[in-house]
């Protein structure tokens, strides 16, 4: 993906994508351990995870077969975190954090005279 | 425990069954994750689960055709369309020819046929037939609105003099009833419409005039609304300018003057009018023809002497515009179907040269399906490829639209007021753009349906991935004899429309049309007043026409040979009872006595008319064969006595002369019966004169002029041309279709014939192999081409055959085009269809030529 695609995402990065970044960065590495974290639907999740690894910012692998066949289940897939999403995470929390620093209630300026 | 397992199985269950609606290339790792998950989240909530993964479906295949990969499909189409050019070219100007030829067709035709008159609700304006004598009382009973109709206005076209500038100036415009602006809608662009006292006599005279003559006489000045202009020598106040686009009742109308109704007034010409109504809100123009024919049979009951038999019969009620168009209609819509045919060969052309060249993809197709290309993603390759061959053949056609139209309409004087507006517009481009698109769609689906369909691992497998299918090359070679047989049905009416012409050409006019030079000439009506003055200013200005040198004779009639205009009153012959007599209007005219002996028209008995013919001798008429016909069923009418509306009440005139037949109205029309009578006896002051010289005409006009300013500078001269020119502008209402058909046919028989030449060359192309088996075993090379030639040939006698017979069967379509001509006339389509084959031969025999070249040892190396 070139670098216009990972900027145009992180500019639309979601709450969900951001989310699932933060799972992924506090260890999770499954589907359902990040549905788990961050109590989004598996319908936001697995999709969310498609677009992120589309551009770049996680990275997905599949566990060594023989591991799973030897524990009797299926190979699973585990999702991890690319530098650019840790990046972009961090970002995100950023911005998060300055937008909480904000008054919480409106105070209208007087109009001026 | 148990449940849990029940509830596991029931998941993955329905996870494989999930899985087919996944993308292929992903299917295997969507299963495997999902199965993994729910092994490891031990299946809770499984409807959600599965809600989940249904999801995850969807988002794969919106990915699938996520724009990105699109880009990729447009950036791998351009290449491949670029490693390939001359294909590409080909299939490029076969498209945008005929998406040019169609739109530009469409353009013409939408501006003359779909797009309304420049009026108000243009669709509720009707034409009312017949012309009507107005005469106070009916004038105010034709006013009335009436039980289907709005309101009915009258009008009749009428030439004006202007006189009081440098020079007199003809005008064209027409005098109206005030209602006449209700009815068209049309409000002036400055001052106002005429009052609807406007029409009683002794009102101070008014006149709006046009846009252009407002520049011209006026130097678009505001203030000439309220000012002067003289008319035939009267002042008239300039009450309001109409725009532009009021082109009523022609092109060329720009003054108009109320009908003044003056009831002691014996000018029957000035009330002579067409009526132009407005259609109640629901009603048509058929409704609307009954009431009038109820109308129109009291009027008969109560003077029948004045509406004859057959006035019920001729009182017609037209949509305004179906009457404008109306000769144009039937031509244009054949011609737009032409047009579609060759649209229709174009694409079947594009598609057999892309059905072709995804036979010599097959290897490349087969390895991206087994590289794990899905069918879909394939055949979304293919369609935009096609799309953008569309895409460019679209865009190259509206140009060649646009050039052609801007070359072809100014050749086409028949075209009505309208045509000034016919531009490329958003409609036409919308209809170029649904054609492109249609066109990829049709020629983009079926190779591309073909191309990935499942046979294609084993064709790779069998290393046959070359090789075309029996049934694809059948699709191409059926679309070839379509192409074929179309261009064939083109090709036989455009040599019908030919062969109509030459024998146009060859009509019997009844006159000589060289060497005369014919002009209008009008004497202001100010200046002469009453038959005396108008018979002697007409009698000078031919006097000093014929003193120039080099002019044989100078002969005058009131209306132009092979013109729309008509006089044509009612005739009663004298003693005959009314119901025997001729129920139809017979044509008038007034001539000059050497008229006939200019115009080289035969007599055919009697005598012509003479000097002595004058106002104080009897009144008398020549009459032609068709007269004679139809009046007289054959006998002798000399010294007959006959009678019209325009002789005035009782007034006879003896038949003293027969003359040949003229076409008056068009060279395709039969002469209709028609009574000439003298000009002395029955002067006008508008005159067409007929100038017989020895020499090229137009090189009298000067002299011409000059001679008619000697008599009086404000007698109006205009239209001097050579009477050829009008006999040629009467061809060319022939001559345009058969134009544009021989170009259709051109291109539609060249598309045809390279489509036999490429598809041949494809069929040698893959039948390569057999060709340098057959060789190497021996087989004569002129067997080889013989093979391919007869192939060829076959194709192209199919095509050509079927082509005949679908020619035969749309025979009827043409017949009203034609003259003097069968639409299925033997000789033309034996002849056109022995042309078209030898014209298939060559390009059959360039392939079967290649094929016979081969190189066995090259190409079995090769395969």
């Amino acid at each position: 993906m070139s670098d216009y695609d990972i900027r145009s995402m992180r500019k639309r990065l979601s709450y969900s994508a951001v989310a699932i970044l933060h799972a992924l960065a506090s260890g999770d590495r499954h589907g359902f351990d990040i549905m788990e974290r961050t109590g989004l639907a598996s319908a936001t999740v697995y999709p969310t995870l498609g677009r992120l690894e589309d551009v770049g910012l996680v990275t997905s692998a599949w566990e060594d077969p023989a591991l799973a066949r030897s524990a009797k289940r299926p190979a699973r897939r585990n999702y991890e975190l690319r530098p650019a999403g840790k990046r972009a995470l961090a970002e995100s929390l950023d911005r998060i954090r300055t937008l909480q620093r904000l008054p919480q209630a409106l105070t209208p300026r007087p109009a001026r005279s | 425990m148990k449940s849990d397992d029940r509830r596991r199985r029931f998941v993955r269950e329905w996870l494989r069954q999930l899985s087919r609606l996944a993308p292929r290339w992903r299917r295997d790792d969507w299963l495997c994750e999902w199965s993994a998950e729910i092994d490891a989240s031990g299946a809770a909530r499984p409807l959600s689960l599965l809600l989940g993964a249904a999801a995850h479906v969807g988002w794969l295949w919106s990915h699938e055709w996520s724009l990105d990969l699109i880009g990729a499909d447009v950036t791998y189409a351009i290449r491949t369309l670029l490693a390939r050019p001359a294909f590409a070219v080909v299939v490029i100007a076969t498209l945008a020819l005929g998406l040019g030829a169609t739109t530009a067709m469409f353009t013409v035709v939408d501006a003359v046929m779909l797009r309304s008159l420049p009026f108000s609700r243009a669709d509720r304006l009707v034409a009312i037939w017949p012309r009507v004598t107005l005469s106070p009382s009916r004038l105010e009973d034709a006013q009335g609105p009436r039980e289907s109709l709005d309101a009915i206005g009258a009008y009749s076209a009428w030439g004006f003099t202007l006189t009081g500038g440098a020079h007199a100036e003809s005008v064209h415009g027409a005098r109206v009833t005030p209602q006449l602006l209700a009815v068209l809608g049309v409000p002036p662009l400055a001052g106002q419409w005429f009052p609807p006292e406007a029409v009683h006599p002794g009102q101070a005279p008014v006149a709006l005039i046009g846009e252009g003559l407002w520049r011209r006489r006026f130097g678009g000045d505001p203030g000439a609304v309220g000012g002067r202009l003289a008319i035939e020598g009267v002042e008239h106040r300039v009450i309001g300018i109409m725009p532009a686009s009021f082109e009523f009742p022609s092109r060329r109308s720009e003054i108009w003057v109320p009908i003044t109704i003056d009831p002691g007034s014996g000018d029957y010409r000035a009330n002579f009018a067409t009526l132009v109504g407005r259609l109640h809100d629901g009603v048509s123009a058929a409704t609307a023809q009954d009431h009038l024919r109820v109308y129109a049979y009291q009027l008969q009951r109560e003077s029948p002497a004045q509406f004859g038999a057959g006035f019920l019969e001729r009182t017609l009620v037209i949509p305004l515009q179906t009457q404008m168009v109306r000769d144009l209609r039937k031509p244009l819509g054949l011609l737009l179907a032409a047009v579609g045919v060759l649209l229709i060969i174009a694409c079947a052309n594009a598609a057999h040269l892309l059905l072709a060249r995804a036979a010599n993809r097959d290897a490349e197709i087969a390895v991206r399906a087994a590289l794990g290309a899905t069918r879909l993603r394939i055949i979304r390759q293919l369609l935009v490829e096609s799309a953008i061959l569309a895409g460019i053949s679209g865009a190259a056609g509206m140009l060649l639209a646009y050039i052609i139209v801007a070359v072809l309409v100014p050749m086409v004087p028949e075209l009505p007021q309208i045509s000034r507006a016919v531009v490329a517009d958003a409609r036409v481009a919308a209809f170029a753009a649904l054609f492109a698109a249609g066109s990829a769609m049709l020629f983009g689906i079926a190779p591309a349906l073909h191309a990935s369909g499942p046979h294609m691992q084993e064709a790779l497998a069998s290393g046959r991935a070359r090789g075309r299918s029996s049934r694809r090359a059948w699709l191409g070679h059926a679309l070839v004899w379509g192409e074929v047989s179309l261009a064939t049905m083109l090709v036989v009416s455009a040599a019908l429309l030919a062969r109509s012409f030459v024998q146009l050409s060859r009509v019997d006019l009844g006159f000589r049309p060289d060497s005369i030079l014919t002009l209008h000439a009008s004497a202001p009506e100010f200046l002469y007043r009453g038959d005396d003055a108008v018979r002697t200013v007409f009698d000078n200005v031919v006097h000093q026409i014929q003193a120039i040198p080099g002019v044989q004779g100078v002969g005058a009639i009131q209306l132009l040979p092979l013109t729309a205009d008509n006089w044509n009153p009612g005739v009663a012959v004298e003693g005959v009872p009314a119901a025997q007599q001729y129920p139809l209007d017979v044509n008038w005219r007034t001539v000059t006595q050497d008229y006939f002996r200019v115009m080289n028209i035969p007599a055919r008995g009697g005598r012509s008319f003479t000097g002595a013919d004058d106002q104080h001798a009897v009144q008398v008429a020549i009459v032609n064969d068709a007269f004679v016909r139809a009046v007289f069923h054959g006998q002798n009418p000399l010294g007959r006595r006959i009678r019209t509306g325009f002789e005035g009440k009782n007034q006879w005139v003896t038949v003293v002369g027969i003359v040949g037949d003229v076409r008056q109205h068009a060279i395709a029309q039969p002469a209709l019966p028609e009574m000439y009578r003298p000009f002395a006896q029955h002067p006008l002051d508008s005159m067409r004169l007929m100038v017989r010289v020895t020499g090229d005409p137009i090189a009298f006009a000067p002299a011409v002029r000059a001679a008619t300013a000697r008599v009086d500078r404000d007698i109006a001269v205009d239209d001097l041309e050579p009477l050829g020119a009008v006999v040629d502008h009467a061809l060319q209402g022939t001559r345009l279709p058969l134009l544009l058909a021989a170009m259709l046919s051109v291109l539609a028989m060249a598309l045809g014939v390279t489509g036999v030449g490429a598809i041949l060359f494809f069929d040698v192309t893959d039948r390569l192999p057999e060709i340098g088996v057959r060789l190497a075993l021996g087989a004569p090379r002129a067997h080889i081409r013989r093979l391919f030639l007869a192939r060829g040939m076959r194709l192209g006698f199919a095509g050509v055959a079927t082509g005949a017979i679908g020619a035969l069967a749309v025979a009827g379509l043409l017949r009203s085009l034609l003259f003097g001509v069968s639409p299925t006339d033997p000789a033309t389509i034996a002849v056109v269809t022995a042309a078209l084959l030898l014209v298939i031969a060559p390009a059959s025999y360039i392939p079967a030529s290649r094929a016979a070249r081969t190189d066995p040892v090259k190409v079995l190396r090769a395969h």
